[in-house]
């Protein structure tokens, strides 16, 4: 009588098809309150998304998001509620772009210092964040979105001034960055494979980055002595301690290793798009990478693939609104509403499976149970 | 678990009191039967096989290197449902879905098959039904039989009785009686463990060394 | 350290003898002695007269208000059991309500719209908390994201076509109105301007009575009416927490909910309430932000505080009157930046913290921890270099300082942040009482 293998890929596929399918109820309820067509709505989304431009926008978007979001699955992975990846990724895309405009290196050296320097710094401010839990028991949440604020209100806006380009009236930011600190796109290698990206297209060279990240999760989380410690901890920090698991080594690792992958958020834009950190930088990337995470369940490719949605959903906006069949801010909707339909699903799903195995394996025990 | 104030808690020759018990997980030879299973033996929802990992996880079968051996974890957590009947479908339920004696025998099997040369029972056989009972007080017989020395902690009299060499009854921290099971009466257990049965209030924690 | 320190000694509220068995409301008193020595100290050293001004206190209070009723919101939700980190997107939703209401309705049901919509996002957060068992800072989460989102399409569907809205505003909206009470601080009584008394003391500049009665004069001149509702909410909470048997549901479904349950308390419907009244609250404050700071809806005007509440209700150890506090001290260096544009009184901050931080240096030193001294000590001799070298201070200080600053004072304290509350749980014949 165990669980078949159709019924448990049932259950695991159960809590996001109902969520989209909630998000997309929800969704249409809107449209139709203010007068658009949902199905015309989601028709143009789709048959926009397919083109070759819009899918390298989305895995542009996309990209961040999944560093994001794997960010802070570590932390999640470790019961730790790691919210502060919103300010690491913003410190760290801050000083790598002050380091890489004052630095001149050789081609492959100075991009390699930029990206070293955004993990660097990400590490520390997500480790300050861990030692104030270890040593004073500042719960992660509270002591995260303080750091989160220190970083935008106080340290960023005490150095702006200084490192700002203050030649270039129209970029209120730091200096672009020379072309030996950018890394290449990747338009190269999907033209291999497709017709020549136009419109001034660059699929981030992150991207590889990105995936290589998640591999390094995977296999961290799902595959090392390392992971298997964080998870234990995680899961039962007594019973964890009790199998010579050290707790607040684990804390200290799990606020690290988020912190290095957090300090790579920002990069896209710093070796990529605007080689410079500007008034204009993209924020919210941290909260969005939570929602991320928990849409994915906190598995590697659950979080490719929520963000990858995400990232179509951003990227469709722009068409919803200029083809007039609705507002572009139903997008916002719809993510948020998969979100909180997913995690409530999730939970649901997740008592029907333990009530379940719970059943099974009191059969299995028989008559004695 | 209490702070130790004062002595030194020797195994082997080496000071373990300033850790504990806890930090000693699989090392040296020691081995430790939690006396709550749900807060200190198991990580309710991870995998059995996870479970039986918890504490060897730095050696062979359950890891390589610095990589988990799943594989092997698997085999290995097979052997421990084989051979404590721990009833489950396979390893790869969570720990969550067990009955209470089957979640103990795991932990038992767990703490038994890595090779220990010294194992802690704490209140072993504490809310389980009477065939887990039974399988646990069997399989602390046979560890005795094969020459491993045995702590064993419980305020079941006839447990204590029925599996001891030696009764150590300490008494508010105090070491008042060592008897012998052959002789004493659970009456005259119960009185000692009381402290001669004037304070009946106080928490009481029975030893039982087995050599 | 030592300049720092000899200014410490005569207005440091050191614990002696006796000091901890001291009812409430003289320590709290003492407390507030002592702040305005060292502001009026500060003040008249440096020369500035702004630290103390009616027109600072009237302004900080006005601030602090967002974050006092955030605050508030978060201690209904703490006390029942529910962690509420969705508090910053149900002010999201109360500033969009808030705006709409008033704009239709007027003023009253801007207020009551606002309190409604955020309400609607504490449902959310109670209906996946305390029905479906998600966890309390998932949901809430959710909700912050959910928030921004909803706001924004609601006001590229419905502010858009009034005239002076936008999608990321609204056409301006009004306040409550205010008052002035007179004879104390100059107001009206049937047309007849009455003598301004704090006003004239304050004009004086005397030491210490000038600078008293400025701070007294300042929640007289210009009371915001919403003002005046919110501060009543501070003894109103307090009240209904220890004084009325809902008050004690609440506090038993956070407390003691098995115990409750075996005796009867619906645990689900006070755990429910609470959140509800949370999000209300929280709404409430964006319908003031709304409504009494910008006069219109703007979208992200909220600006984190909603996370500010939360630390607030930290710092304020889970009471109201704490909340209160926290908040004027989080509001206090932002309306100083907000009256003193040039950045001078700004400075003269940065010795008020260092004398704070030179009492955490004693207080460290007597427990004793010496880490903590010194690490407080280089901060504080930090700060009063910074202050001896500089001319005004940067505008971020006023947003960042006091807030860090506060924050790593409390870090100092054992077990000062730990992620429950240190309540005092509701007694066995209380519950009983209750049931």
């Amino acid at each position: 009588m165990n669980m078949t293998l159709g019924r448990r890929v049932l259950l695991a596929t159960a809590a996001p098809a109902m969520a989209l399918f909630v998000a997309l109820l929800v969704s249409s309820a809107v449209l139709i309150a203010s007068g658009s067509n949902p199905l015309e709505a989601f028709s143009e989304m789709v048959k926009n998304g397919v083109k070759l431009e819009v899918i390298i926008d989305t895995l542009n978007r996309a990209t961040p998001l999944f560093l994001s979001g794997i960010a802070a699955a570590i932390g999640f992975k470790m019961n730790l509620f790691n919210i502060g990846v919103e300010g690491q990724y913003q410190l760290a895309a801050f000083a790598a772009a002050v380091v890489g405009a004052n630095v001149v290196l050789p081609g492959v050296l100075h991009v390699g210092l930029i990206i070293l320097v955004a993990m660097v710094v990400g590490a520390l401010w997500s480790g300050l964040a861990g030692v104030l839990k270890t040593e004073r028991g500042v719960n992660e949440v509270i002591g995260t979105i303080m750091l989160n604020y220190v970083v935008t209100n106080g340290i960023i806006a005490a150095l702006y001034t200084h490192v700002i380009d203050k030649g270039n009236a129209n970029n209120a930011g730091t200096p672009a960055n020379d072309e030996s600190g950018w890394l290449p796109d990747l338009n190269g290698v999907v033209e291999l494979f497709t017709r020549e990206i136009q419109k001034g297209r660059k699929l981030t060279g992150m991207l590889a980055i990105a995936i290589v990240v998640g591999i390094f999760y995977h296999l961290l989380v799902n595959r090392s002595r390392i992971g298997f410690d964080l998870r234990a901890s995680g899961i039962n920090p007594v019973a964890a301690r009790a199998g010579g698991v050290p707790p607040k080594r684990m804390v200290i690792m799990s606020m690290l290793i988020g912190g290095v992958i957090a300090g790579l958020v920002g990069l896209p834009e710093i070796v990529g798009n605007n080689h410079s950190y500007d008034q204009g930088f993209v924020k919210g990337l941290g909260f969005l990478g939570i929602g991320v995470a928990l849409l994915g369940r906190n598995k590697p490719l659950g979080i490719a693939l929520s963000a990858l949605l995400f990232a179509f959903l951003d990227s469709s906006a722009g068409v919803l609104q200029f083809s007039g069949t609705a507002s572009k801010e139903i997008v916002v909707i719809m993510q948020a509403t998969i979100l909180f339909a997913a995690v409530i699903a999730y939970e649901v799903v997740n008592r029907i499976r333990l009530r379940e195995e719970v059943k099974s394996a009191s059969l299995t025990t028989g008559a004695t149970a | 678990m209490q702070a130790l104030h004062a002595g030194r808690i020797e195994i082997f020759g080496e000071n373990i009191a300033p850790t504990g018990v806890f930090g000693l997980g699989g090392k040296n030879g020691m081995a430790y039967v939690p006396q709550d299973r749900h807060v200190e033996g198991l990580l309710l929802t991870a995998l059995l096989w996870e479970n039986a990992a918890l504490g060897y996880q730095t050696r062979a079968p359950f890891s390589k290197g610095m990589w988990i051996d799943r594989a092997g974890s698997r085999t290995r957590t097979d052997e421990i449902r084989e051979a404590f009947d721990v009833r489950s479908p396979n390893a790869e339920v969570s720990a969550h879905a067990l009955s209470g004696g089957n979640q103990q025998k795991l932990i038992i099997g767990r703490e038994m098959t890595s090779d220990p040369k010294f194992l802690i029972a704490a209140h072993p056989t504490r809310g389980i039904d009477v065939g887990a009972q039974s399988d646990v007080w069997g399989k602390l017989r046979d560890a005795r039989a094969n020459g491993l020395a045995t702590m064993l902690i419980s305020a079941d009299l006839d447990e204590l009785i029925g599996l001891s060499d030696t009764i150590m009854v300490m008494f508010h921290g105090q070491l008042v009686a060592t008897l012998d099971p052959a002789e004493v009466t659970p009456r005259e257990l119960g009185k000692y463990m009381t402290g001669a049965a004037s304070m009946s209030d106080s928490t009481t924690v029975p030893t039982e060394v087995q050599a | 350290m030592t300049a720092a320190t000899a200014v410490t000694v005569p207005v440091a509220p050191t614990p002696q003898s006796g000091w901890a068995s001291r009812p409430e409301w003289q320590k709290w008193m003492a407390y507030a002695a002592a702040g305005t020595l060292v502001l009026a100290i500060v003040g008249q050293f440096t020369g500035t007269s702004m630290l103390t001004s009616s027109t600072l206190t009237s302004t900080a209070i006005k601030w602090s208000i967002p974050i006092l009723l955030a605050g508030l919101g978060g201690l209904f939700s703490e006390r029942c059991g529910v962690v509420n980190i969705g508090l910053e997107g149900m002010m999201i939703m109360g500033t969009w309500c808030g705006a709409f209401g008033a704009y239709h309705w007027g003023p009253w049901a801007g207020l009551v719209v606002g309190a409604l919509g955020g309400a609607v996002g504490g449902l959310l957060h109670a209906v996946a908390t305390v029905q479906f068992g998600v966890d309390h800072i998932i949901s809430g989460v959710a909700i912050n994201i959910l928030a921004p989102g909803l706001a924004r399409y609601m006001s590229e569907s419905i502010f858009v076509n009034y005239d002076g809205g936008s999608a990321t505003q609204s056409p301006h909206v009004d306040g409550l109105g205010d008052f002035t009470v007179p004879v104390l601080a100059g107001g009206k009584i049937f047309g007849w301007r009455s003598p301004d008394l704090l006003g004239n003391i304050e004009d004086r500049h005397w030491f210490l009575l000038s600078d008293i009665a400025g701070i007294v004069r300042g929640p007289f001149s210009q009371m915001r009416i919403f003002t005046l509702l919110a501060l009543l909410c501070i003894p109103l909470t307090t009240y209904i927490f220890f004084r009325t048997r809902v008050g004690l549901r609440l506090r038993i479904a956070g407390e003691r909910p098995a115990a409750g349950d075996s005796l009867g308390v619906d645990i689900y419907r006070y755990k429910y309430l609470g959140v509800l009244v949370s999000g209300a609250l929280a709404g409430l404050a964006g319908a003031f932000i709304v409504m009494e700071l910008t006069g219109l809806y703007q979208q992200n005007q909220t600006a984190a505080r909603g996370f500010i509440a939360l630390a607030a209700l930290i710092f304020g150890n889970w009471r109201a009157r704490g909340v209160f506090a926290s908040s004027i001290l989080f509001a206090y260096p932002l309306a100083l930046s907000l009256q003193d544009l040039k950045g001078t009184s700004v400075r003269a901050l940065l010795l008020v913290i260092a004398i704070a931080l030179a009492a955490v240096v004693v207080w460290s030193y007597r427990r004793p921890n010496l880490a903590d001294a010194i690490i407080a000590g280089v901060m504080s001799i930090g700060c009063v270099i910074w202050f001896a070298t500089s001319e005004t201070a940067p505008a971020w200080l006023p947003n960042t300082m006091p807030t860090s600053s506060c924050f790593w004072c409390w870090c100092s304290l054992p077990n000062g942040f730990a992620h429950r509350p240190q309540l005092a749980s509701p007694t066995d014949e209380a519950i009983a009482r209750a049931a």
